[in-house]
Parts: C-alpha cells; structure tokens; sequence
C-alpha cells in the first residue's frame, strides 16, 4: 500500500508543475502592468521602474518564476489588488462555505443519484426506469443556473420554504440546503446515468443468476452482490464530479448569495482582481488533484484485484 | 460512408427519440441560418418606450409575442438571433477542440512512449483545472470577444477529447492490419492518416455530439457570469444574465432563453446518447459498419 501510495504521489509531482507554470503564465501575460498599476496614474516613469524593480518585475522570467515558487511554498498567493488583503486568508474564509456546500451537494447528489440508478436498473424498460432516464438527461442538459433560478423563484420566492439568500449563513445548515441541492442536480443525474447501467452489466453476469437460482432473495442480490461490484464506477464519476462542483459553486453561489469561494472569486473577476482570481483557480485546482490522488487509493481499496496485486508486491 | 447512402441508414438506425432530436437539430440550424428573416424586430433595437413591455399581438405589423426586456428590445427576436450564436459558438469551439484533442490523442496512442507520457500528463493538467475558472482565466488573458469566448471552451473541451481518441489509437496500434501496413513500409504519417483515423470516425462523431451540448452549457455559463461575448449581443446566456434582475416581477425574461439552452443542449445529449449505441462497433448491424 505504502508503494502504491508513493508512486501515486509522485505521478502528480509533473501534474502540480505544469499548473504552476500555466498560471505563473497566465498572470504573467494579463495586460496592465501592476507596478504602473499600484504607482497610480500619475506616477513618474521614475517610481513605475522602481516599484518594477521592488516587485521583481525586471528580473529575468525563470528567476521571476522560481521566487513565485517559493512565495507559494511559503502559502503567500498575494495580495488582494482590491482590499489588499492576502489571499490566503481570504480563502481560509470563505472555504469553508464552499466545503459544505460541496458537502451537502455530493450527499444530495449520491443519495438521488444512487436512488434513480438502482430504481432504473431493477425495472429495467419500464415506466419507473424511463422517468429515472429522463431525469438523467434533464439534469445532465439543464444548465445549474436555470435550476438555480426556477428553484429560488419557486420555492424561496412563491412558496416561502427557504430563504431567498444565504448570504448570513454562519454556523446554520439550513440556507444551504436549496444551493446545495441546485449544485448536486448534474451529478446525481451523472451518478444515476452510472449506477444504472454498470449494475445492469453486473446483474447479468453469471454468479448474479447463480445466486437467483440458489435462492438468494432479491434485495441481498441487490445489495450484496451487484452494489458492491458496481462501486468502482461510481467512485470514480464523484472524482470527476468533484470538478463539477467547483465550477458550480461559481453560479450557484451567485443566485443564493453564498459568502464562498465561489462568490468570491466572482466578484474578484468583476473587479479584475488578478491576484485572487489566480489564488482560487490554482487552489482548485489543487484540490482537484489531492481529492483524485485520494480516490485513486480507495479505488485501489476497493477493487480486490489492485489490492492483491499491490499486497503481493508488497509482501 | 457513402454519402446519402450513409445519412439514410443512419436515419434507419435511429430510434424515435434518435430522430426526433435530430430533426430537432436540423430546425434549429435553419433557425440560426435564417433568423435575419424570421425576426419579427431588430433584435437590438432598443426603446425606452417599450421597457419591459407586456406581450402584445396587435393586428397592423409584427407584435412583441414574448414582451420586451429591460432595455425594451423584443424578446422573441432575441431568442431566435440567440440560436445563431449559440450553435454558431458552440460548433466553432467544438471543432477547435476536436482538432487539438485528434491531433494530440492519436500521437499519444500511435507513438507510446515518452511521447504518450508527455503528452498525458499535459492532458492531466488541463483536466486538474476546473474547466469553468480555466475558462474564466483565459477569457481574462484574452479580453472579452467571440473569438475569445470561442478559444476559452475549445481549450477546456480538448484534454477530453485527446484522452478518448488515444485509447481508441491505442487498440488500433496493435490491430493486425495496422501491423500489416507497417511491415509493408508504410510511414507514420500514412499509417495515422490513412488506418487510425478513418478507424476513429464513429468515435468522433459521437464526441462531436456530446461535445457541442457542453460546449453550448460552457457558453452559457460564461454568459451568465458577465464573461462571454459583448452583453448587447442577443446570446441566452447573458438574456438570463440580465433578466434574473428582474426574475420576481418578470420570470420570463430569465426562463425563456434559461428553456431554449435547456432545450438545444437535450437534443444534443440525445442524439449522441443515440448515435453511440449505433455507432457501437460491438452491437450488430450498426451503422458504418
């Protein structure tokens, strides 16, 4: 277990690189220059070169990027071009928000989408498994801001049921439970679309019908035997979905007021706040890549044929 | 293929939902090539007169069926010009990707190697970024503008579509009549060209499919946030951008053009679900076959 961990740690060493360096580089090309933009409008040729050469603008690219490195490793993403606050600590505040948010969306999300998918797989062709079908290819079409509207203006706004902005959430759970229900819509219907058509591949298979012939009773087959065999696609669409969630926390956290990462970084892009928008993109992203390295290892604990494999290597 | 040979038994393949969300696409397309005629008003005329103007049907000229925005512009011509720059972005960014990720995936998959280890882990970068944020990044880098907006998506949609067409090459690399051609000398080029991607067809047709429903959901969102095109064009994403400012009094201004994307990215969905049960090399009598 110890190797497999490793050498998946190490894959993504080149991975974490090749971010860095693409948004070092996008930071580096945005127009504007931000020496002339923190001297003012009025400054002097004079001031702009040496706030340039206090900054660092003027050495050579590779030194510029090596010390951007070492800020980074240092957790300086810089300051806040706006409110001149570090980022850092800006993140650390609102990601929380964004955390249970994601949370209850991917609870939302593998609860429904479980649900469908099971329900679609057992009446297979029928009419309860054609209503899960058309929810799958609603959910995965309809874009999150159309839900997230129709959702506030029907059930906020007509029906008085939630709260029309989450924006003082604090420690309370319940003005993210229409957000998060918004967010997780897609990949249940991903999740649903999944489940149901790898337990259909499973049930098919010999030891299923076995089992049936045994006289195993249904539920137990279900559970038992097919489930646990479908876990491994299942695993891997919530790694994937993870991105998805990220991506939404950006609109969804703009229709409910959300005070997160999301929200955050949205306001960021209206002001043109370049150092933020870097600081929450390659914070994604980085978290992209520590959930996937994490679901990469339970993959491995879950499907007995790696895990042998990496045992008998091992042992 | 042989042409309208190759489109009828395709049409004969499809089930009901298959063709219906093709014809529905077909509509769409003549909606797009010939909105000019089919508006009832300029799409960006505005009139402080008509500001959020109910519905009107008035017997002498055109009237306003789907009442007038915030800015008093008609609604339902919007709309219909919508369908042209949705389809029109989403086709360009589609083929923009298609032929980065082609191009990519098949050296990854022919070459093997260093080549295909390099080549994957930029894969793997592009996909670690959440691709709506990347999109935003490379919209800021650029400027708003269409070619922009186009690039942004097409640059997000690439990494997908390289990662499925190299296990695709991959499995042909080491098919027998790849390995025939090679040992009767033929070069690498020809091999690609000629064996792999003829091979990879079906593959990318459905690609192109699903590809085009993301691409339309991306434009979209990009819209919605302010960070698409010019916000004067009539594109539905950013219709629902300024409508949901008015979303209690005036929902419509917010869920018709929210329903027409729903609608396109369904048919999309559809008809690539439909088209990779087809084009399924595993299933029997299918199509390309």
């Amino acid at each position: 277990m110890l190797e497999f961990t490793l050498r998946r740690l190490f894959g993504t060493v080149p991975v974490i690189f090749g971010i860095l360096a693409i948004a070092f580089v996008v930071l580096y090309l945005v127009p504007g220059d931000p020496a002339q933009t923190l001297a003012g409008p009025r400054a002097s040729p004079e001031a702009i070169a040496r706030i340039a050469h206090e900054m660092g603008l003027d050495r050579p690219l590779h030194e510029r990027f090596l010390s951007y490195l070492g800020r980074l490793a240092a957790g300086d993403l810089g300051r806040s071009a706006v409110s001149d606050k570090p980022v850092a600590d800006s993140i650390v505040e609102k990601f929380p928000y964004t955390f249970k948010l994601t949370l209850m969306a991917m609870a939302f999300s593998v609860g429904i989408g479980l649900l469908a998918g099971i329900l679609g797989a057992m009446y297979r062709g029928g009419v309860v498994d054609r209503l899960c079908t058309v929810f799958s290819v609603a959910g995965i079409s309809i874009p999150i801001f159309l839900f997230g509207l129709v959702f506030l203006y029907v059930l906020a706004g007509k029906m008085k049921w939630f709260p029309t902005s989450a924006y003082r959430v604090g420690d309370a759970w319940w003005p993210l439970v229409l957000p998060a229900f918004t967010l997780g819509v897609r990949s249940a219907a991903f999740l649903a679309r999944i489940v149901r058509s790898s337990l259909i591949e499973v049930l098919n298979q010999d030891f299923i019908r076995t089992a049936r012939a045994k006289g195993v009773p249904p539920m137990r087959i279900l559970f038992r035997h097919a489930l646990v065999n479908a876990l491994i696609p299942i695993i891997t669409v919530i790694g994937l979905d993870l991105s998805s969630f990220l991506n939404g926390s950006v609109i969804v956290e703009t229709i409910f007021d959300v005070p997160g990462l999301g929200r955050f970084a949205m306001d960021a892009i209206l002001q043109r706040d370049y150092p933020v928008i870097q600081g929450v993109v390659l914070f994604s992203a980085f978290i992209f890549v520590f959930v996937n390295f994490l679901l990469d290892l339970v993959y491995a604990w879950v499907n007995p044929r790696i895990r042998d494999e990496m045992f008998g290597a091992a042992g | 293929m042989q042409g309208s040979k190759g489109m009828r038994d395709l049409w004969r393949h499809l089930s009901w939902t298959g063709r219906l969300s093709l014809a529905g696409i077909a509509l769409l397309v003549v909606v797009a090539f010939a909105a000019p005629w089919l508006v009832p008003h300029d799409p960006m005329e505005t009139d402080p007169m008509r500001r959020l103007a109910a519905p009107t049907a008035t017997a002498t000229g055109p009237g306003f069926w789907l009442g007038c925005d915030q800015y008093g512009q008609d609604v339902f011509s919007r709309l219909v010009y919508g369908t042209r720059l949705s389809l029109g972005i989403g086709f360009s960014a589609r083929t923009f990707a298609l032929a980065i990720g082609l191009v990519v995936g098949l050296l990854a998959g022919y070459f093997g190697g260093w080549t295909d280890w390099l080549l994957m882990r930029l894969v793997d970068i592009f996909l670690a970024f959440p691709s709506l944020l990347l999109a935003i990044a490379i919209s800021m880098v650029l400027g708003n503008g269409l070619l922009t907006v186009i690039l942004a998506i097409g640059v997000v949609g690439w990494a997908e579509t390289a990662r499925i067409v190299r296990s695709q090459a991959m499995e042909l690399r080491s098919a027998e009549f790849v390995q025939a051609a090679q040992t009767m000398g033929a070069g690498h080029l020809r091999i690609i060209l000629t064996h792999l991607l003829p091979n990879c067809l079906p593959l990318i047709i459905v690609i192109f499919a699903m590809g085009m429903a993301t691409a339309i959901l991306a434009e979209a969102s990009l819209s919605f946030l302010g960070l698409g095109v010019d916000p004067a064009l009539p594109t539905w994403g950013g219709m629902v951008a300024a409508g949901k400012d008015y979303l209690w009094a005036y929902p419509g201004l917010a869920l018709y053009p929210g329903c027409c994307i729903a609608l396109v990215v369904i048919l999309f969905n559809v008809l690539g679900d439909e088209l990779r049960d087809v084009l399924d090399p595993g299933r029997k009598g299918n199509w390309l076959a």
